[in-house]
């Protein structure tokens, strides 16, 4: 799954081999290559430290 | 072949100034994040850099065990992951106008290597910049890309969830439990009292405005997340509430709810255990949602465990929680045995893991054990005895080496771990603006109609964030709202700073709250140590060959099943 690149023999790339954000500035453009936001619902599942109750 | 111009670009729009004096994590030897302010770089890092080639200051570096010529480089919002070389990190060190932290396993050349980037070939220079890793923009104007990216996405992460509190009444008595002095004090005996069916209707009829009040229409189809929390929400007596509560969700679309339960008396709930249309098998079972998905905590082996999860008669509950868990298992329930660990228990996990395997619930692919720092809440825990979880994800580490059966209980940062397997696996990376959904969607709602962001501070009407009036409207307590609501990672100068902030979402705001006085500050908790040493892990997994294809969806149809 790696982006292995013969003239690039010190960096591999793991993941969004298309990712160039070095011409973008404003926000929007940004956001465009931004994955979708996983923020964790509270329950089973969420291995969280909350605090323990009985 | 294109020559990369190390030359100033022309400047972006010109960004808000820095706020001065505000800084990184306190935290340093801690969390191994850098601790600098930026007055504290000195004249020259406090001026304007805009248009020089520097190195992002959201580039996390993870060293590999055993590895000195590779290291792993993560960006903080580009969700970049790439290996490179030693040179090349070191090159990215040297242009890092604050102090990179401390690698994990080895350490940095004692003095960096303070190469131009004309010592770098410009295909190499390209990659970084387009991944991030360098970048043109000063410490300023990138801490403003941060900050507007991050609300972006914050601002996109607002769906709304449930978590319903039939009652606060247990029939447990935790010596730790955050809300023992609802059963012990009589003074708060009147929130002992169950919720009632009225209630409930109130509620699941306010759902709509809820929705509403977040651009959900009821046309669009949402699929609402509820789960039951307590106090213990399935006691015996319960059933009949539980029920309508289920039959209601199933009226508004939710096939499976998630419960937070003791267990104990899970056995009356049995034909409401598992997904819909499940094994459950009653005539009304049509009529409700399912229990699918539930967290049940066990304490250590049962000679511990009976000393801590106890009856107001003393009684241990081991055995009976254990019959139930098998109970669920067998209805298809997907069961999150959640195990509070301390320094008096932590040595029985392996003969707990034992036991686990003697239950053949390791055979179980709706099975998982994850162990969690116990935190001291009351006067009856000795802070003494807490771990914190960088110390326990160490423990936990030791004991999976020199226990093989300890597979079977998980690190409660084994999400870190699969997160980064799916990356690894070539996915994007996985990002939140803030801990938990206390600060985006999540309703906590009790018997009295009162709203809470979360559930670790219900109770008191004063705090809440808005209640449910006998019309089903919905009152907003603008203050609490936006307190809760408003927190995220650019909501305080420390997280905003910080290159683990998208991965970490700033710690859990209680605890921040408890260590600072205030729910806007960080709770750092180790992280930096816990993100890199799980990140390399998974490397190390992915170079072993475990991580494949097959393996990447395994984990995340593992992570849709526990997102129930």
């Amino acid at each position: 799954m790696t982006d292995k690149n013969d003239e690039l023999p010190e960096i591999e790339s793991f993941n969004m081999s298309e990712l160039d954000i070095s011409g973008l500035d404003t926000r929007l453009e940004l956001t465009t290559l931004m994955p979708e936001v996983a923020t964790p619902d509270c329950g089973p599942g969420f291995l969280c430290s909350c605090f323990a109750h009985g | 072949m294109t020559v990369l111009q190390i030359t100033p670009k022309p400047e972006p729009p010109g960004p808000e100034p820095a706020e001065a004096g505000r800084g990184c994590c306190t935290g340093g030897a801690v969390c191994g994040c850098s601790p600098e302010r930026l007055e504290d770089q000195g004249p020259a890092a406090a001026v304007e850099v805009g248009g020089e080639l520097r190195t992002s200051s959201y580039i996390i570096y993870v060293d590999l065990p055993d590895n000195d010529s590779d290291m792993l480089i993560v960006h903080g919002y580009t969700g970049a992951f790439d290996k490179v070389s030693r040179r090349i990190a070191t090159f990215l060190r040297a242009k890092e106008d604050r102090r990179a932290p401390r690698p994990l396993y080895g350490d940095w050349t004692p003095s960096p290597v303070t190469e131009s980037a004309a010592d770098l070939p410009e295909h190499y220079l390209q990659v970084l910049l387009q991944r991030g890793y360098l970048t043109y923009l000063s410490r300023e104007q990138e801490l403003e890309r941060f900050r507007r990216l991050a609300d972006e996405m914050h601002a996109q992460a607002q769906s709304p969830s449930y978590v319903l509190m039939p009652t606060y009444d247990c029939n447990l008595r935790c010596f730790y439990c955050f809300q023992d002095h609802m059963r012990t004090n009589p003074s708060f005996s009147y929130l002992l009292k169950r919720m009632t069916h009225p209630m409930v209707d109130r509620i699941f009829d306010a759902m709509p405005n809820i929705e509403a009040n977040h651009g959900i229409s009821q046309e669009d189809g949402y699929r609402r997340p509820v789960t039951l929390f307590g106090g213990e929400p399935l006691l015996r007596a319960n059933r009949d509430l539980i029920e309508h509560i289920l039959r209601r969700a199933k009226r508004g679309g939710t096939d499976s709810c998630s419960v937070v339960t003791n267990g104990t008396d899970l056995d009356a709930y049995a034909d409401l255990l598992g997904p819909a249309g499940g094994s459950g098998g009653s005539a009304s079972r049509a009529r409700t949602a399912g229990l699918a998905a539930l967290q049940i905590t066990i304490d250590g082996i049962p000679s511990e465990h009976d000393q801590r999860r106890i009856y107001s008669d003393g009684q241990g509950s081991f055995d009976r929680i254990a019959r139930n868990i098998t109970l669920a298992l067998d209805r298809d329930a997907t069961v999150s045995v959640r195990l509070n660990i301390d320094r008096n228990n932590i040595g029985q996990l392996p003969a707990l893991a034992q036991i686990f395997v003697d239950h053949g619930w390791d055979e179980r692919s709706r099975f998982r054990a994850y162990a969690t720092v116990l935190v001291a809440t009351n006067d009856k825990t000795d802070r003494r005895t807490t771990f914190s979880s960088w110390e326990l994800d160490q423990e936990l580490a030791q004991l999976q080496a020199d226990y093989p059966v300890m597979t079977v209980i998980e690190p409660k940062d084994s999400d870190i771990r699969r997160r980064a397997r799916s990356v690894f696996g070539g996915a994007h990376a996985s990002m939140q603006t803030t801990f938990c959904s206390a600060h985006s969607g999540m309703y906590v709602i009790d018997r009295f109609g009162d709203m809470y962001a979360c559930w670790e501070r219900t109770g008191n009407s004063k705090t809440r964030i808005g209640r449910i009036n006998e019309d089903s409207s919905v009152e907003v307590n603008e203050p609490f709202a936006s307190m809760w609501r408003g927190r995220s990672v650019t909501s305080n100068p420390v997280c905003r700073q910080c290159r683990y902030a998208l991965y970490c979402g700033g710690g859990c705001a209680v605890h921040a709250e408890g260590r600072k006085g205030t729910l806007d500050a960080n709770y750092c908790d180790g992280y930096a140590f816990r993100f890199r040493a799980m990140v390399a892990e998974a490397y190390s997994e992915y170079l072993s060959g475990a991580i494949t294809g097959d393996l990447r969806q395994h984990d995340d149809a593992s992570i849709a099943m526990m997102n129930l």
